[in-house]
């Protein structure tokens, strides 16, 4: 089973008309890859853990809107410097081992330990200064969507986390698989290259860990 | 006959059945056309624009979030939770004729039964505002607000409305 899949089910039932009364963010959330262009996006890993997704929005040069957002940048920093940085196709950011960084929704994630059963997952919004307000006001809403106790979109893939900890708590031994894409992924520039469905991050994440821990 | 407040009682009332029955379709159709359903994070934002929400959902949001609870892959809602929700402390705060603001408080009880571990109790308390609309003789809500005491602490999930 993919992440999301029931709230993507239940936002695929609307019909254009009602689709065209939620929330850009929401509407865009509806518009999410299907597992098969999933496996299109790629994933790159590096030496130290972090990783990023990338070729969500269509390669590293997609075309730059001109917006409100690329007239603004444009007149304080020059034309060039603003279709580099509104054109950089960067989608989820892992900073190894806590911090999860989303620079087109604005959001900050923080991954806390608190017990050995018990995670909090904290979100922070940002404003970027002098952008248009539009930009704050997707992120507050892509934030609420996404990352609340109420989320439609991660309830799911919380619940199954859940029920997983139970398992390994249970002392049945249960091995954590994360064994998708393995042997595909390929080394470049001291990292790894894996497709967008592989898991090859997180176990890059337990080789560092490892590494980190004093086993070579 | 009944007094303006037993009306807006039995109303309040009658909505938190319908949402401990998980009868979410005539749940909606309570709201107006524009309605909208908010739990803000701060209790002190006056408009969901100043700051962040647990849920702010516009009639067709809360279509895709009830939608979801009986798709086939809501692992949230296997088995199902039951709720039991008081409303009590009922008050007008303001009174425009068209429209009014009721302040309430919310007790609600919810408890799923696992298989995979223990069962889950817990408690939810919140002030409710709800803004609602004269129409015909009938009371329509124009926004209802939900402020939990706890809002702003670590949360679990919370697939249904409160």
């Amino acid at each position: 089973m993919y992440a999301h899949a029931s709230a993507m089910a239940a936002l695929n039932r609307l019909d254009a008309h009602q689709k065209e009364k939620l929330h850009p963010v929401a509407r865009f959330m509806s518009a999410a890859p299907p597992p098969e262009k999933m496996k299109q996006l790629t994933s790159i890993c590096t030496e130290y853990g972090h990783s990023f997704q990338t070729g969500m929005l269509g390669g590293a040069h997609r075309e730059v809107p001109h917006d409100d957002h690329f007239e603004l940048l444009a007149r304080a920093r020059g034309e060039g410097v603003a279709r580099q940085i509104l054109g950089t196709d960067i989608h989820v950011t892992l900073v190894y081992p806590s911090a999860v960084l989303n620079p087109q929704a604005l959001m900050v994630r923080l991954v806390r330990p608190l017990s050995v059963n018990e995670t909090e997952l904290i979100f922070y919004v940002y404003r970027l200064k002098g952008a248009p307000e539009r930009l704050l006001d997707n992120a507050r809403e892509y934030c609420t969507i996404t990352g609340s106790p109420a989320s439609f979109v991660i309830v799911d893939d919380l619940e199954i986390y859940e029920r997983c900890q139970v398992l390994y708590e249970s002392g049945n031994d249960a091995w954590v698989s994360v064994d998708r894409g393995f042997g595909a992924d390929t080394v470049a520039d001291g990292g790894l290259r894996t497709d967008g469905t592989s898991e090859g991050y997180i176990r890059n994440q337990y080789a560092v860990w490892s590494r980190f821990m004093g086993r070579e | 006959m009944a007094s303006p407040s037993a009306n807006i009682d039995s109303f309040l009332y009658h909505e938190a059945h319908l949402l401990d029955e998980r009868r979410f379709e005539e749940w909606l159709a309570l709201f107006t056309e524009d309605g909208y359903y908010w739990i803000p994070v701060s209790a002190d934002v006056m408009v969901p624009s100043q700051g962040l929400s647990i849920s702010h959902d516009n009639l067709t949001s809360l279509r895709v979030r009830l939608r979801r609870l009986i798709e086939p892959f809501a692992h949230t809602e296997k088995p199902l939770r039951r709720a039991c929700r008081l409303v009590s402390n009922i008050a007008v705060e303001t009174d425009e004729n068209e429209a009014i603001t009721v302040r309430s408080k919310l007790l609600m009880h919810e408890y799923r039964q696992r298989e995979w571990a223990r069962d889950e109790d817990r408690i939810f308390a919140a002030t409710v505002h709800h803004r609602l609309a004269r129409i015909g003789g009938d009371l329509r809500i124009c926004w209802k607000r939900v402020d939990l005491i706890n809002s702003e602490s670590s949360l679990p999930l919370m697939p249904t409305p409160l």
